[in-house]
């Protein structure tokens, strides 16, 4: 079953954790490219993306990652992703994103590299 | 040797005695004449003959030292053996011969070089010396017994035939050991115009040959080490440079010799001494053969590049991408030409004329070649432009009688030759097997599936296209059932010939159309393409053969639906909520419809985000279809034109938020779907995508 897009904020003391459920597509990326600017700019230090329960996401959800990730160097807020499944991974290799972005294995590794 | 037969031996010294006596006193009588000549023309006035009177000299001193020595020791290869003592005896007179032509030869030469010096100089000693030098050459030739192998008439009447050859001139290379015979001939030649180099040895010829661009070899029989025989073997056995004239010099009696090599391959021969005329025309006939040999040869390939040209050219003319099946087009196609010759007269085609027929076509033009071909040219652009234009003009779908009525007039225009066309055409309406079929005297089509034996499809049959002006065709009607076939051929099937001179024929089609378990087209072309081979093996194709298979493919529960959708974002939502629904019903899996929905969404947002220029709404047309094999997701657009098989992709290093259509997300779509067609029809793009179902076992 295809689901909606879900998202939801865990906030620790070094970071902030925004999970993702369902699908980006081109209708919700606004919303999930909102959701991710408005946690930079609020002035947390560490944003980290866990993408776990992401089941696809368009080139819409790309550009919107593309986005935030430049407006958090410009912050100075560290922005990681994690928790990449096999079918999400396959769409980042498809479009060469492996390496432009911090990856982690789970959000748990990525809260330990946060605290460093 | 051993084996010696003695009383041969002594037979042999013998002659060379009587040889000798015969011929000394003749030989020291010109020695002395030689002398006198140098004496008489050693002053400055005469400095231009001084290298020829020496030489002339020379070569009696020499021949009256051979005279006096004449021995055993010379003939040492002589033995029992009668071919032995015939070479021995022939080296023998060639020997002596040798310094009697340098002599004729000189003093020719000296009595055209002492003609410029005015008629106050006396010619009688040279004169004299002439006389002579025949005298000995003919003693020669009478004093030693020989059989004759040749009357002189023979040569006498070329002589005579060739003298009024006019002079062409090349490039020639004269091969003789004997370094006086070399600067007769190559003086000879050289007054003649020729350009000449010389060699001494059969090797050397042989590498003068391999890097030089000679007219014509001049290739002297007797020579120590390799003989002139084995340098010809070598050069016609060389294909580089086997074309090369060669004409064998030899003496008259060594007619054996001169037989062997134009067996071998020399192309002429002339007889030893030189006659100037009939060097000339010789060497003229060579050479201008060799001229004739090298323009056919030129010419030649250069009609067989232009052959291969139009092959390429004509090859193009007719379609050779099959377009795959889907639920749009559940129509499958194969065909194959295979001229005869370089350039056929055989065409076949097919075409879609709207989005709901497919036009398909098998036709024969009368004889075969580059004239057929050119007439094939004429009529298969017309037997697509017609029924596309109409459509396109009135939109229109005409019958396939109809465009068989207006092609067979347009062709009985300007038609001297009374060129004609044999032609079976039809269309198909893909989504209810409707066919119509018109036939101008070809041979019927076939009906083949599992179910059925196959059968011809009978039509009414007129007259064939080109000869006739309003000659009356009809079209017949029938149906094709899904998992049927149609197919379409020229006679060169049925007409071709085994080794054994038996026909194809029908029965052997029809039998391997029947054997068939699988029917898509293209496997029914290659198995009747692999029966004829298998039939006719090496035998020679004397006509042009050409297949072409169409199938209707099965359609199993279906499901379509169509929705309208607006060029907004919004149509990405409409699209996955159908998709959805469609999951529910058909119960694919969530892989399947995620894949589609990832797919569906760049494609819509593309057209959404980049297709229009103008503010306007848009309607489009969304159509998804699913049946036990796969889903199809059809997107029918106005937005401008965009192929997402040929777009370009960007890379996410380049600014994603100013990226222009195409980019990331056709990327996915192509690694995702199994099948991605694409066409522009009346400035629409329709864009379908294809995933598999894949069944678990």
């Amino acid at each position: 079953m295809v689901q909606e897009m879900g998202l939801q904020e865990l906030a620790f003391k070094r970071a902030t954790v925004l999970q993702v459920k369902g699908n980006i597509n081109s209708n919700n990326a606004p919303q999930f490219s909102v959701r991710m600017n408005s946690l930079i700019e609020s002035g947390c230090p560490h944003l980290i993306v866990d993408l776990t329960s992401l089941s696809f996401m368009t080139s819409a959800g790309f550009r919107a990652l593309l986005i935030a990730g430049r407006s958090a160097t410009e912050a100075q807020c560290a922005f990681s992703l994690c928790g990449l499944n096999e079918r999400v991974r396959q769409l980042f290799e498809l479009g060469g994103f492996l390496d432009l972005f911090p990856i982690h294995a789970n959000q748990q590794d990525a809260l330990i590299e946060a605290t460093k | 040797m051993s084996h010696k037969n003695t009383s041969n031996h002594d037979t042999l010294a013998q002659k060379l005695d009587a040889i000798r006596a015969e011929l000394l006193p003749f030989a020291e009588d010109m020695c002395s004449l030689g002398s006198q000549l140098k004496q008489q023309f050693k002053s400055e006035q005469f400095i231009d003959v001084h290298d020829d009177t020496t030489a002339i000299a020379t070569a009696l001193a020499n021949l009256r030292n051979q005279v006096k020595g004449l021995n055993l020791e010379l003939i040492q290869g002589a033995s029992d053996q009668a071919h032995e003592t015939h070479i021995s005896q022939s080296r023998l007179r060639h020997d002596l011969r040798t310094p009697l032509n340098a002599v004729k030869g000189y003093s020719e030469m000296l009595l055209e070089s002492l003609g410029q010096h005015g008629e106050s100089v006396s010619h009688s000693l040279l004169l004299d010396l002439l006389s002579k030098t025949n005298t000995v050459l003919e003693t020669i030739s009478t004093s030693v017994v020989f059989p004759e192998l040749e009357s002189d008439e023979v040569v006498k009447t070329h002589e005579h035939s060739e003298m009024s050859s006019v002079a062409v001139l090349g490039k020639i290379l004269v091969v003789d050991d004997d370094k006086s015979n070399l600067t007769v001939l190559s003086r000879l030649l050289e007054q003649q115009g020729h350009e000449v180099k010389c060699a001494n040895s059969g090797p050397e010829a042989l590498l003068a040959i391999r890097s030089g661009d000679f007219d014509l070899v001049l290739l002297d029989m007797l020579m120590p080490g390799m003989n002139g025989y084995e340098v010809l073997s070598i050069i016609k056995n060389d294909s580089d440079i086997a074309h090369l004239p060669v004409i064998v010099i030899s003496a008259l009696d060594e007619m054996e010799g001169v037989i062997n090599c134009i067996e071998a391959g020399a192309d002429d021969y002339l007889p030893k001494p030189f006659n100037p005329t009939l060097l000339q025309a010789r060497i003229g006939t060579g050479i201008e053969r060799k001229r004739l040999r090298d323009e056919s040869t030129a010419l030649m390939e250069r009609m067989e590049t232009e052959l291969q040209e139009a092959r390429r050219a004509q090859l193009n003319l007719v379609p050779h991408d099959f377009p795959s099946v889907s639920n749009a087009q559940p129509i499958a196609v194969h065909a194959h030409v295979q001229p005869a010759r370089e350039v056929g007269g055989d065409f076949y085609d097919f075409f879609y004329v709207g989005e709901n027929h497919l036009w398909f076509l098998v036709a024969d033009v009368s004889d075969k070649g580059v004239a057929a071909g050119m007439f094939m040219a004429r009529a298969s652009s017309l037997v697509r432009l017609i029924p596309m234009q109409y459509f396109k003009q009135f939109g229109r779908m005409l019958m396939p009688h109809e465009v068989l009525n207006d092609i067979n007039n347009e062709l009985c225009q300007f038609n001297p030759e009374m060129a004609f066309i044999t032609l079976l055409s039809g269309r198909i309406h893909i989504q209810t097997g409707d066919v119509l079929i018109a036939n101008a005297g070809h041979s019927a089509a076939l009906e083949y599936s599992a179910n059925v034996p196959v059968h011809s499809l009978e039509t009414w049959r007129g007259h064939p296209l080109g000869i006739k002006p309003d000659s009356e065709y009809r079209s017949m009607q029938t149906t094709l059932h899904p998992n049927h076939g149609l197919f379409l051929y020229t006679d060169g099937v049925t007409d071709a010939l085994s080794n054994e001179e038996e026909y194809f024929s029908d029965d052997r089609l029809f039998e391997s159309l029947q054997r068939l378990k699988k029917h898509s087209p293209a496997l029914v072309v290659q198995t009747v393409k692999e029966a004829l081979r298998v039939f006719t093996r090496d035998a020679e194709q004397f006509d042009d053969i050409t297949l072409l298979a169409i199938q209707r493919t099965q359609h199993t529960a279906i499901t379509v639906k169509e929705v309208l959708l607006p060029n907004t974002l919004e149509a990405c939502r409409v699209a996955r909520q159908e998709l959805i629904g469609l999951q529910a019903a058909h119960g694919f899996s969530d892989t399947v419809c995620e894949d589609m929905c990832l797919c569906a969404d760049e494609i819509i947002s593309n057209n959404a985000n980049f297709g229009y220029s103008d503010q306007r709404e848009h309607e489009n047309l969304l159509r998804l279809s699913v049946d036990s094999t796969q889903v199809v997701l059809e997107f029918i657009d106005d937005g401008s034109f965009f192929d997402p098989q040929s777009a370009p992709i960007i890379q996410p290093q380049h600014d994603l938020a100013t990226a222009k259509a195409g980019g990331l997300g056709i990327k996915f779509v192509r690694h995702l779907t199994d099948e991605l067609h694409y066409k522009r029809v009346d400035g629409k793009n329709h864009t379908v995508l294809v995933k598999h179902l894949k069944h678990e076992a």
